[in-house]
């Protein structure tokens, strides 16, 4: 009672199933377990987990003492995270970024009465950290309305990069006098995020391009874009050695989230290529040797991009069990530590060394019952760093582990 | 712990079923994967649907009344929409030099498989849940939520354009 078409189906369903079979072998290999571990590994292997997550830890420690590069482990447990001082800002600023001595903020709200009878561009507000001084300048003045909106903010080449858009749609690149806030030069580019190499200044919105500081030249690059439909734009992370780690996948609310795929972007070659593909479940950053990948289950994981070796992972603290309500999407990375907020104004602290060690930190100035939105940047001198935080019309410079 | 009652996919009486997320999963995994293989052609966005479907059917498992069939729902429509991406990615991968991780099997069954995903969407789907679940036509039709009458109709096509293209005979034999 059956037919050809029928038989031919069973055998190719049979196949299927065993290739499938097969796949998930190949996912429990410790080869490809970073990329493709299946969701509950990590509660079917707790206890497993642990071991290899010590023997993992201690090797990475000794690796990492053998080259003295970027993460010494520390000698003494991580300080407290304290709020070293706190300034005041315009309501409504939503980018924030710093040259270690002031910080810019910028993003609230062109203050206008009238849609139409406003001439005032995006304000920036610089606060000088030594003395606590406030000046605000706008971003650039037209002769018609404009009601700019400030999408990215850097500081970088002793200047202040702006990406704003205006009520017409024009969307440019200022290079600003950081002090002044005098126009040095304009670029007709999108920007979503900005990021510095050692000798670029590199955005990405709807295409990505990089502006030499020196000359003014900018350069339009190919991009390749993983469309996705839950997938808000595409964004730009870090920077390794004149190159720029193109992480793509941007982190909603939702329970699940579009695959990220982390492309790098060789400026010499002038062509990205695939670093690692995830499984759709993790966030992504980066400093300036490792890769750090946030998993939402399995914890943290540290990919060293100069070598081929297997991730070393970290346990998450217990209580950031949901990634979904920390504020600090992206692990921030000061003096070789990892910081992650939760709305609440705890301080989640993980010393990639020791994964054991993990610090929280009460915030209490942060106690709100509404969600909080804000943005972050480190700052770092010789022998310590910390960052700044942008939140609820407030800046607070926060000190971090002395190591 | 999430202990829950299951619904049995299908037509019958439902089953009660104390059943936990991970015993679910474990028992799931595979062929859910395959299923999500068989709709897409590609291992790694197969395993992204599935992470993410079963991701999902995680965080609400306490309302799911039918969770393997609401898991293959949800691939099923994801993956309809994924894969009408999958030509601009193919393109953007082969601009950059990467391979993609496509499925592939031996032939013939790798054929039957890439014409069943160049059927149309729903015809896909139904062949490949009649085939790979073996599931009956009232199953399938709960399963995503369409009429029997169209499952039938989709299966009906979807055998007749596979007969044609394969070269293969759907006549029964004796």
């Amino acid at each position: 009672m059956t037919t050809a078409l029928d038989e031919r189906a069973r055998h190719a369903a049979d196949a299927l199933h065993e290739a499938a079979r097969d796949r998930i072998g190949e996912v429990a290999s410790p080869a490809v377990k970073g990329r493709r571990a299946p969701l509950l590994v990590a509660i079917a292997a707790v206890s497993v987990a642990f071991v290899v997550l010590v023997s993992v830890a201690v090797a990475a420690r000794d690796t990492e003492s053998d080259d003295g590069r970027v993460t010494t482990p520390p000698s003494t447990p991580p300080t407290n995270v304290e709020i070293v001082n706190r300034w005041s800002v315009a309501e409504g600023h939503t980018k924030i970024t710093s040259d270690g001595a002031s910080v810019w903020v910028g993003g609230a709200p062109t203050p206008c009465r009238d849609t139409l009878d406003c001439d005032v561009a995006a304000l920036i507000q610089r606060v000088d950290t030594t003395t606590g001084r406030s000046t605000t300048f706008p971003v650039d003045r037209h002769d018609y309305p404009v009601h700019q909106t400030i999408h990215a903010l850097l500081y970088a080449f002793d200047s202040l990069w702006v990406e704003a858009a205006d009520a017409r749609g024009n969307e440019n690149v200022w290079r600003l006098d950081p002090t002044t806030g005098d126009v040095q030069a304009s670029f007709d580019v999108v920007a979503s995020q900005m990021v510095a190499t050692e000798s670029a200044v590199w955005g990405v919105g709807s295409e990505l391009w990089r502006i030499d500081p020196e000359t003014g030249q900018m350069r339009r690059l190919p991009l390749v874009k993983i469309q996705d439909q839950s997938l808000s734009g595409a964004s730009l992370r870090a920077v390794k050695g004149g190159i720029v780690y193109e992480l793509f996948g941007s982190f909603g609310s939702q329970s699940t989230t579009p695959p990220p795929r982390a492309l790098v972007f060789a400026p010499e070659n002038g062509e990205p290529r695939v670093l690692e593909p995830s499984t759709g479940r993790a966030q992504w950053t980066t400093d300036d040797r490792f890769v750090w990948r946030l998993d939402r289950r399995d914890g943290l994981e540290r990919h060293d991009v100069e070598s081929a070796a297997p991730p070393a992972r970290f346990s998450l603290e217990p209580g950031m069990n949901n990634v979904e309500r920390v504020l600090a999407r992206e692990p921030l990375v000061v003096s070789g530590n990892v910081f992650f907020f939760d709305p609440r104004g705890t301080v989640f602290q993980f010393d990639p060394t020791n994964p054991e060690r993990v610090a929280t930190h009460k915030l209490s100035e942060w106690q709100t019952a509404q969600r909080p939105h804000g943005d972050f940047v480190t700052w770092e001198t010789r022998d310590r760093g910390g960052f700044w935080v942008l939140i609820d019309g407030g800046v607070f410079q926060l000190s971090g582990p002395t190591g | 712990m999430h202990a829950r009652t299951e619904l049995d996919v299908g037509d019958r009486e439902p089953v009660e079923l104390t059943e936990d997320f991970g015993t679910f999963y474990a028992r799931e995994r595979r062929s859910v994967l395959a299923f999500a293989a068989a709709l897409t052609g590609d291992w790694a966005i197969a395993e992204d649907l599935s992470q993410e479907a079963f991701a999902a059917a995680h965080a609400q498992w306490r309302k799911l009344h039918s969770p393997s069939n609401w898991i293959r729902r949800v691939i099923a429509n994801r993956s309809a929409s994924r894969w009408r991406r999958l030509g601009r990615e193919a393109r953007a991968f082969a601009r950059i030099g990467a391979e993609r991780d496509a499925v592939t099997l031996a032939e013939p069954d790798h054929e039957f498989w890439a014409e069943v995903r160049a059927l149309p969407a729903r015809q896909s789907q139904v062949i490949t849940l009649r085939y790979l679940e073996d599931l009956s036509v009232a199953q399938i039709a709960m399963l995503l939520e369409i009429s029997e009458g169209t499952v039938k109709s989709c299966l009906s096509q979807g055998r007749r354009n596979l007969a044609k293209t394969l070269g293969l005979d759907d006549e029964e034999a004796s």
